[in-house]
């Protein structure tokens, strides 16, 4: 598309800075546009060729400046691929682009999955849950579109859904957290809260590595072969016991500051959601707050921030990441000031990176 | 913002500034004018100096012919080239942009019988590039351009999608000959209308405004936010103009347009 490429060279400025924000909007409108695919939008078209979860609430809620129509969608895709159990699957797959991306639909093979979608080929593992938060952002875009597309009704009993199998089979320890099963299930594959218990996870998957990823990254840039070996054996592993969460000696189980704090912030979104249907919030209102206090068992005084806490062993990690910041989100956050000035912090932006 | 005008038969008023003050009570910013055969345009041109002297906004003109630059007969087609060079020159004299027309209308349909042309695409293609480098030299010289529109399959043989245009542009290869989507057409015959305009971003001069069932924009189910966000990617500085049926008395149903397409343009 070599105009395009002409365009993009003459509006963006060579280091980013002091770009005007309308060919900033300009350029992102076109490559929200470039990336759909009839559908839904694709995080990229060579690396990650089909739907994935939470890229899409985050897509959505650009889009929505762009087309709301189109966010709505966006939203309807994914949800068309929910598990029985209400599950959003982590990847909702193109079925023709299978070649570029591991592991594929021939990997999870999920329509042979009790409870997985009969017309929709998908991934077993799930992404933080962001969607609701979307859901109301997209509705709130443009109400008038979002009602003529019934958008609130037919999204809120999935979202209820898909909050229900996060508090209910996801919540492991019974501690009031939602655990992920697999570092792709936080949205933060490489962070350093996952090293410690991937240290224990063995690399000798069975699936022959074929590595597509590299056809469109340079190595230095992906995980290595070691890692890929240890992604795999966990999700064939998840895999091989159905997805069932029933799994008693499944090595990896953490709670997620992040990944909860979004739920969180989901469930307050639902109640927004619920209101505007006219149906009962304060249920949700409540399950949020639950959310927000189970929340603490995660805070770290000495880092200043919250982490991840592995639910097997139940060590929190001692580690100050970005995740461990995002519950800042939520509203009356009993830690708002520590975290703030652990942001501000040597850590994060005071140390001069 | 964009300028959106309105074509003046939609346009209550005996003279041009008259259609011009109901245009801006109605919130639009100009007049796309109708460009008749039979030199009929040029002997306008009195009325059109009037109207500008006036302060009427009249960037573009639309055709508004019997044959076209694509025509089969030959001597039609040369006539139409004649039209549209005096077109141009009455649009270049009262300051405007240019003129806008399809390759043809209403002569053939592929859809439709007798389904085969009687002409090859080869010869469609020689047609419309000698007729598109003789305007597009006129055009260049006058300071204006021409638009080339496609249209739908049912409406024309040659040019229906927005690639099918850059094509021709392409050989012809004139700067003063730019495409010019219609959101109706383009509704039909493209995968993605905004994908399309994307691709054919750097050709696009004019822009006409029909909802998907041919009546104004908000009376169809076209995504307006959808266009307008498109617009401006690709930075687009000419004016739209609404060309459709109506769904409703002018005065009840044109004023609620730009509104419409002013939230997103």
């Amino acid at each position: 598309m070599s105009g395009g490429h002409t365009r993009d060279a003459r509006m963006a400025a060579p280091d980013g800075r002091g770009a005007d924000p309308r060919r900033i909007a300009a350029l992102g409108t076109a490559v929200l546009e470039a990336n759909w695919r009839t559908t839904h939008t694709v995080p990229a078209p060579g690396l990650y060729p089909h739907q994935w979860s939470w890229d899409s609430s985050f897509i959505a809620v650009g889009l929505r400046r762009v087309s709301p129509r189109r966010a709505g969608q966006e939203m309807d895709a994914l949800f068309a691929g929910q598990w029985d159990d209400g599950r959003l699957p982590q990847i909702v797959f193109d079925p023709h682009r299978d070649q570029d991306y591991a592991p594929g639909a021939s990997f999870w093979q999920s329509t042979s999955i009790p409870g997985a979608p009969r017309h929709a080929e998908t991934a077993g593992l799930v992404q933080p849950p962001n969607h609701a938060w979307a859901v109301w952002k997209i509705h709130q875009a443009d109400p008038a579109e979002s009602r003529r597309r019934s958008f609130l009704e037919r999204s809120y009993p999935k979202l209820v859904r898909w909050h229900g199998y996060l508090t209910g089979r996801r919540d492991r320890r019974g501690s009031g957290l939602a655990c992920i099963v697999h570092p792709w299930e936080s949205g933060t594959d490489n962070s350093p809260l996952w090293d410690d218990v991937m240290a224990r996870i063995p690399d000798d998957c069975r699936t022959p590595l074929n590595r597509p990823d590299l056809q469109h990254a340079d190595a230095g840039e992906r995980p290595s072969q070691k890692e890929y070996g240890k992604y795999f054996w966990m999700a064939e592993r998840y895999r091989d016991h159905s997805c069932d969460d029933e799994d008693r000696d499944y090595p990896f189980l953490m709670e997620d500051p992040l990944f909860n704090t979004l739920l969180a912030v989901s469930e307050l979104a639902l109640a927004d959601i619920a209101a505007e249907l006219g149906l009962p919030a304060g249920v949700h209102r409540e399950r949020a707050q639950r959310t927000a206090e189970a929340l603490e068992q995660l805070y770290v005084p000495e880092l200043g921030c919250y982490s991840a806490r592995d639910a097997i062993t139940g060590a929190v990690v001692r580690k100050a990441t970005v995740n461990g910041l995002m519950p800042l989100l939520l509203p009356g956050q009993a830690h708002a000031d520590e975290l703030i000035a652990t942001l501000n912090g040597p850590r994060f932006l005071g140390g001069g990176a | 913002m964009t300028v959106i005008t309105v074509q003046e038969q939609h346009l209550p008023g005996a003279s041009l500034e008259e259609k011009f003050d109901h245009a801006l009570e109605w919130g639009f910013g100009g007049i796309e004018l109708r460009s008749a055969g039979n030199l009929e345009f040029e002997a306008r041109l009195p009325e059109l100096r009037r109207a500008r002297a006036a302060g009427v906004v009249m960037p573009t003109a639309c055709v508004e012919m019997s044959h076209f630059i694509g025509a089969f007969d030959d001597e039609l087609r040369k006539d139409a080239v004649v039209q549209l060079k005096s077109q141009l020159s009455v649009m270049a004299e009262i300051g405007g942009r240019g003129v806008m027309t399809p390759a043809s209308y209403g002569m053939f349909s592929r859809r439709l019988p007798p389904f085969v042309p009687p002409r090859t695409e080869e010869q469609d293609t020689a047609v419309l590039v000698e007729a598109l480098a003789h305007l597009g030299g006129h055009a260049a010289s006058e300071g204006v351009e021409l638009y080339l529109e496609p249209l739908n399959r049912y409406e024309d043989h040659m040019v229906n999608r927005l690639a099918d245009g850059v094509r021709l542009l392409k050989f012809a290869g004139q700067d003063a000959v730019k495409l010019a989507p219609d959101t109706y057409h383009m509704n039909i015959e493209e995968s993605d209308p905004a994908e399309a305009l994307q691709e054919a971003a750097d050709y696009i001069g004019h822009v006409q405004a029909s909802d998907s069932n041919r009546l104004e924009p908000g009376a169809g189910h076209i995504d307006w936010a959808l266009f307008g966000a498109t617009l401006k990617s690709i930075g687009y500085q000419g004016t739209v103009a609404l060309e459709s049926r109506l769904s409703g008395p002018a005065a009840e149903v044109l004023p609620r347009v730009p509104s419409l397409l002013g939230r997103y343009l």
